[in-house]
């Protein structure tokens, strides 16, 4: 979807050991690198994933408030005592839904 | 009784008067989170278009970050350069670090391989600069001139003097709705020409709604989609500058439970033990928490800055 694969965020671990020199760590340290690198990845990994959801998310709660305040400065303005507020939340309700529905039709 | 009347309304009065005199909690909390008033300014500086161009601390901040920023990382290149060490060591190795991995692991993934070079740069800077803005407010500088120039130098507080001018408001420019609000615009345009650049002006705004339903649908869609248009940099704005003020607002309002027990009770010993058994620890806790915060809302800014730059490139519907 996002059009390339997980970009590994430490490469060098895999090919280091502790020391810094190639083939001079022992197994245990090769070991700890190797688990180190694959929980950053996965990590990494997750990060990246959970990008689009934290965007739909953000956009829902934005939305609702945006929206709700938009409404809330049309009661004071034109004294139309919560129509504008009740209106500007459904339609942020309905902004934010929309956002988040087409984060999950993406996915 | 009107004598009585009259008793209790100077005894109110007297309390109202107490009250004011006494700490108020609140007042402290706002005076330090918000900015320096347009009356205070760091530097005055003429109306133009009737707008009061004064600098305010939260001005000042942004211009130290920035200069900050450029001094550190272009002496850190212009060095790393002149050397001309293949591979590089200490900040500038930590400098390459970052630049590779925002590069690789929040553009690349959004942006694509075509255009990552050309919006690095952009999400780069944007996270670089929040993250010392966010960072900066949490050293206490002013705070520590402020104690300087009360203990040391004898100066009250209502002297003129520049450091009292500085304690004016917070050191947090990211606590700033206006700040967060010019990030989110500079995100705002930068989708629209990031879809521009990768479809066409036209097709960028055609791409906003699927094509191929009937046209009743696009007099929903087409209002619906400009709202969230809108709607994205603004969940920029509020999240950055609300997360930015609500751990300043968590830990003043701990440490103020040293002045509110010492006046309820009277007792500055009471004060002082609420002081070392919870709020001081629970403030330490939620610096400490504040840390990671500082670092994980300019990833999270720059992150969704990434995602919606690349919405506008890599459309499907």
């Amino acid at each position: 979807m996002w059009g390339v694969g997980p970009v590994p965020i430490v490469p060098s671990l895999d090919t280091l050991s502790c020391s810094g020199v190639p083939g001079a760590g022992t197994l245990m340290s090769d070991q700890s690198n190797h688990f180190l690198a694959s929980s950053l990845n996965s990590l990494q990994e997750n990060v990246r994933r959970s990008g689009p959801a934290a965007a739909a998310g953000y956009t829902l709660t934005g939305a609702i408030l945006l929206l709700g305040g938009l409404g809330h400065l049309f009661d004071r303005w034109a004294t139309t005592s919560h129509w504008g507020l009740v209106t500007g939340l459904l339609l942020g309700l309905v902004v934010g839904f929309y956002e988040l529905a087409k984060t999950i039709w993406k996915a | 009784m009107s004598v009585q009347h009259e008793e209790d309304v100077h005894h109110a009065a007297d309390l109202e008067h107490g009250a004011e005199e006494g700490f108020n909690a609140g007042e402290v909390i706002i005076e330090h989170v918000s900015n320096s008033p347009l009356d205070h300014p760091i530097l005055h500086l003429p109306h133009i278009a009737g707008i009061d161009f004064s600098v305010t601390k939260h001005v000042m901040m942004l211009w130290l970050v920035a200069a900050f920023l450029f001094l550190v990382v272009t002496m850190t290149i212009r060095r790393h350069l002149s050397q001309d060490k293949p591979i590089p060591s200490g900040f500038m190795n930590a400098l390459e670090w970052l630049v590779q991995s925002i590069r690789d692991s929040i553009v690349l993934p959004n942006v694509g391989t075509k255009l990552v070079n050309t919006w690095t740069p952009l999400v780069l800077t944007l996270f670089l600069f929040i993250l010392v803005c966010n960072a900066i407010g949490l050293v206490p500088i002013f705070e520590v001139l402020g104690l300087i120039d009360r203990f040391v130098l004898g100066n009250g507080h209502e002297a003129e003097s520049l450091i009292n001018s500085f304690l004016h408001g917070g050191t947090t420019a990211t606590a700033n709705y206006n700040v967060t609000a010019a990030l989110a615009t500079i995100t705002f345009f930068a989708i629209i020409v990031a879809g521009t650049m990768a479809h066409g002006f036209v097709t960028h705004w055609k791409n906003l709604v699927p094509s191929g339903l009937a046209w009743p649908i696009y007099i929903l869609l087409i209002p619906i989609e400009v709202m969230g248009m809108f709607v994205k940099p603004f969940a920029l704005t509020m999240r950055l500058a609300a997360n930015m003020t609500g751990g300043h607002i968590a830990i003043l309002s701990i440490l103020s439970l040293v002045f509110i027990f010492n006046q309820v009770f009277e007792s500055a010993a009471l004060g002082m033990g609420v002081g070392f058994t919870v709020a001081l620890p629970l403030a330490v806790g939620i610096s400490a928490l504040e840390i990671i915060v500082v670092m994980v809302q300019a990833y999270v800014f720059t992150l969704l800055t990434s995602v919606f730059i690349g919405m506008a490139i890599n459309v499907h519907h």
